[in-house]
């Protein structure tokens, strides 16, 4: 075995270790978030026991002065618990990729993960990925590993992070002509205005199963080309 | 509806804890264990309609629970409720006949409405057989109860 291919089973092991920490860490996330709400939901009941005591003893028993206050502080404490869960959830997902052994990639749930998990980033620059729901056919699976088709779809939308602000980017998954891929239809101006531009790695890629990133002037194309024998149906 | 006798089982102390008091203030209380092996002493010397189990705790982990008190006990509907569950997990908890799996974190109402279900199931199921069983058809009957536990 050559160097290369040396460093990329070492690179697999690293991210594989680094998966399963991560994993056994939002494991232990979600436990915590439950205690939060949990504890949350207690005094939001103790509250509302307390309202309807103070209720019942027609005003001879004061209500507390900062129910509203408290429970608006409650509800919040709720939101922040699940878009916390929703972000665990999603980063248990990410740290599972390195240990698939999967060939393909389900195209849009890969979609969904990633912006589920870099929408803080977007918000940065009030930027919002909007997936397009689909059209109720099935997901196009690309003859590409999970982790490559992740990181190719990050490559991409780093690239518009870094030039646009203050909109929302579309993204359609297709698979036109049979054809996988995903656009990232841009806003007003299209790619030349700023220019967006696209990692090497995935304008120069060529060969079947590889990801290659496109400019269409009204959007980028991200194509995973399918495999010969797939291709023709072997 | 009679009360329903829920055991809640979950080495985070504070959660389970908490969980209990919450319960009570909807008019079901529960009894609470903090390990695999509590539990299983607690169905042997009482046995719940419905038990609420953590899968990842030290000890007799809750997979190995569920299975023990499925065999033992088949008309205890058992509700996994993990921070730690993957779809495998899911899938093999389904498989040894837990009434239902949720993951960690979880709105009250929610897992409140599954303890109910979990009973009314048990309710009816039992209510069958004893139909079946005052008709005399006691195989049936047996039928019926020995399939909650398979």
């Amino acid at each position: 075995m050559g160097v290369s291919g040396e460093n990329t089973k070492q690179g697999m092991r690293d991210a594989a270790f680094m998966g399963a920490v991560t994993a056994s860490i939002t494991h232990e996330m979600q436990n915590v978030l439950a205690i939060i709400q949990q504890s949350a939901g207690l005094m939001g009941d103790l509250l509302h026991a307390s309202r309807m005591e103070s209720l019942k003893s027609l005003g001879f028993r004061k209500g507390f002065q900062y129910h509203d206050k408290f429970s608006t502080l409650i509800a919040a404490i709720g939101e922040q618990v699940e878009r916390g869960s929703n972000l665990s959830e999603g980063l248990n997902r990410l740290a599972h990729v390195p240990d698939s052994p999967a060939e393909t990639t389900d195209l849009r749930s890969a979609t969904g993960l990633l912006f589920s998990l870099i929408g803080r980033i977007a918000r940065k620059k009030r930027i919002a990925f909007v997936l397009e729901s689909g059209t109720g056919d099935r997901a196009p699976q690309v003859q590409c590993p999970p982790m490559q088709a992740l990181m190719a779809l990050y490559g991409v939308a780093q690239a518009l992070i870094e030039v646009l602000s203050g909109c929302t980017v579309q993204v359609a998954v297709g698979a036109a002509e049979d054809d996988p891929h995903v656009d990232f239809i841009l806003p007003e101006g299209g790619a030349g205005s700023p220019p967006v531009i696209l990692p090497a790695s995935l304008v120069d890629a060529q060969g079947a199963g590889t990801p290659c990133a496109t400019s269409l002037g009204d959007r980028i194309r991200l194509r995973f080309p399918p495999c010969p024998a797939v291709a023709a149906g072997g | 509806m009679k009360k329903i006798k829920l055991l809640l089982v979950d080495d985070e102390e504070n959660f389970v804890n908490t969980l209990a008091e919450r319960m009570k203030m909807r008019d079901v209380p529960s009894r609470v264990v903090f390990s695999g092996e509590e539990a299983l002493e607690a169905v042997k010397v009482e046995a719940p309609d419905v038990m609420v189990l953590d899968l990842r705790m030290p000890g007799i982990d809750g997979m190995d629970v569920l299975r023990k008190v499925r065999k033992a006990h088949p008309h205890v509907q058992v509700i996994i409720l993990t921070g730690h569950g993957t779809d495998l997990d899911e899938e093999e908890a389904k498989k040894l006949g837990a009434f239902h799996y949720h993951k960690k974190p979880i709105d009250i109402d929610e897992l409140l409405s599954t303890v109910k279900k979990a009973y009314r199931e048990k309710i009816e199921d039992a209510m069958v057989a004893a139909t079946f069983a005052q008709a005399g058809e006691f195989d049936e009957a047996r039928k019926i109860m020995d399939e909650d536990g398979k």
